[in-house]
């Protein structure tokens, strides 16, 4: 439902993206990995259009077929289901948690009752956030403030949500129930292109995955598959087979 | 000096920080909101005032009805200019969008010196008559300019603390990007903080044109205290901006019981710069 190809990115006169292609099904929970500085988190904002692309295309799957996003800007891709949530959470500071909430929400017109299921579709997932609802974004811990970032997506009803480095400066706790909610978001039908550093926890709740080196894809397989080629982890990733033991 | 004198200037103070804060709370949003320095923002504040005097003398019969034909016309102004030639100058670096707005003020009170003339306009008080106060007798239109003044001050907050567009306008503050990422059109927001501003401005001049008279240069006269008021406030701080505005209005008027207008507004000026020494981030932090 997401593709993505042949995507060049320049910052500058840098070329940061070198002909990026991939695809995402509906549904499907698909990793993004590689080592740090290779492009990942760029093709995330390339794809919410945070970064313009140079030449290439990202479509996404409408009712009445592909739709190409390349020149529309961040707030008309969003309104066609892709939800983004950043590296750093990017949580507005001196909004309260349901101003936070509000800011996509109210976008979307909803009368009353469908606008309070949204909002507990999102509590579904994250009960502690309604206790929170009244406390400004800047006073939230790291694993709320990552709560409210998937909240204030999930709220929009996304078809697919581009999530950079959910688990970074978590405790390991944390991190997994942030990576058992993402599996979660895939059973219900959310599409998810998920960028993570620790590329063993990726792998677990993930069906496909594909590798990133230097500014494009090196390669594209089921996680299994990936898992399996102890050498491609090794190399791309510096993932070594007692990591994977350790995972199990 | 007696206790009426005081409490005189103190009513005359608000009723010119009243009208001082409808157009720093303007400047503050474009600026804090939009990073976008409007020198032409006070020039909006003297076609408010031209406006009214336009429509009575184009035979409106009654202050009430040229006071909101003023604002509409303003504001019709202030969105045709943000969609034309300020449209290129948005997101630039703040000096091209200093030297446009500032080359845009310019043609603006030309425009004003060409077709209406070098002398200054008066409008009759809209109300005459004076109300009693306590110990006070005091002209009711100024009593009017500070209650609307104060209702259109607390609206706007009101606006911008519970709507919808209140939170876009606050989010967009905050974080531009992470709020277009989240669906909400940036532009559209950028146009009600525009239209907003400019009303308030238009507002400022339509009220003030009976009390301090209409001429060309009236919000050039303005705009550079403003701006001071701004950062005194805290840039972007709404609040702020309104009790900068209030607060040089009363140094103002107070300063008037003891020294000539000019020296008062001198001190006024020192009272800011030494305020923006000793508090170069606003009187009010954060509370954007």
């Amino acid at each position: 439902m997401l593709r993505v190809s042949d995507l060049h990115v320049f910052y500058g006169p840098s070329h940061v993206l070198w002909g990026v292609s991939l695809d995402v099904a509906a549904g499907a929970v698909v990793a993004l990995l590689g080592r740090n500085g290779v492009g990942k988190s760029t093709t995330l904002k390339a794809i919410i259009g945070l970064v313009p692309a140079r030449q290439g295309r990202v479509e996404l799957r409408t009712a009445e077929g592909w739709r190409d996003l390349t020149p529309l800007p961040p707030w008309e891709r969003a309104a066609l289901g892709i939800g983004y949530v950043p590296e750093d959470r990017r949580i507005f500071p001196h909004l309260t948690v349901r101003e936070n909430l509000r800011v996509g929400l109210d976008r979307l017109g909803l009368p009353p009752r469908a606008r309070q299921q949204a909002l507990e579709r999102a509590f579904d997932l994250f009960p502690a956030l309604p206790a929170l609802l009244e406390r400004q974004g800047r006073v939230l811990s790291g694993g709320q403030q990552q709560m409210l970032a998937l909240a204030r997506v999930l709220v929009l009803s996304p078809r697919i949500i581009l999530l950079d480095e959910p688990s970074q400066g978590l405790s390991p706790m944390l991190a997994d129930s942030v990576l058992d909610a993402v599996a979660r978001l895939g059973r219900e039908g959310i599409a998810v292109l998920l960028v993570e550093q620790n590329a063993v926890a990726a792998l677990e709740v993930c069906a496909r995955a594909y590798l990133m080196d230097k500014g494009t894809v090196a390669r594209g397989t089921t996680a299994d598959a990936l898992r399996a080629d102890r050498a491609a982890l090794e190399r791309t990733l510096g993932v070594t087979a007692d990591d994977l033991r350790g995972a199990r | 000096m007696t206790a009426e004198v005081l409490l005189l200037q103190l009513a005359n103070g608000l009723s010119f920080g009243v009208i001082f804060a409808l157009i720093a709370s303007g400047i503050t949003l474009m600026w804090g909101i939009m990073d976008f320095i409007n020198m032409a923002h006070g020039d909006l504040y003297m076609l408010g005032a031209y406006g009214v005097w336009l429509a009575l003398v184009a035979g409106i019969g009654s202050f009430w009805l040229a006071l909101p034909l003023a604002v509409a016309g303003v504001l019709a102004i202030g969105l045709l200019l943000r969609f034309t030639v300020l449209r290129p100058v948005f997101g630039r670096a703040p000096l091209q969008t200093l030297l446009a707005t500032y080359g845009i003020g310019l043609i603006l009170q030309q425009a004003v010196l060409a077709i209406f003339g070098p002398f200054s306009k008066e409008i009759p008080l809209p109300i005459a008559g004076q109300v009693t106060l306590g110990p006070l007798r005091y002209p009711t239109y100024r009593l009017v300019v500070i209650v609307i003044g104060l209702v259109l001050i607390v609206a706007a907050w009101l606006v911008i603390q519970r709507s919808t567009y209140g939170i876009w306008i606050r989010a967009v503050a905050q974080d531009r990007t992470m709020t277009a990422a989240l669906g909400v059109p940036v532009p559209r927001v950028y146009t009600v903080v525009f239209g907003l501003g400019s009303a308030l401005a238009g507002i400022g001049g339509a009220l003030a044109a009976p009390l301090f008279g209409i001429g060309p240069t009236i919000g050039a006269d303005i705009i550079l205290l403003a701006f001071i008021v701004v950062m005194i406030g805290g840039l972007g701080n709404y609040v702020g901006s309104v009790v900068g505005g209030v607060l040089i209005g009363e140094v103002i008027a107070l300063g008037a019981i003891w020294l000539r207008p000019t020296e008062a507004y001198l001190v006024a000026l020192g009272l800011l710069l030494v305020l923006l020494l000793l508090r170069p981030q606003g009187l009010l932090r954060g509370a954007r």
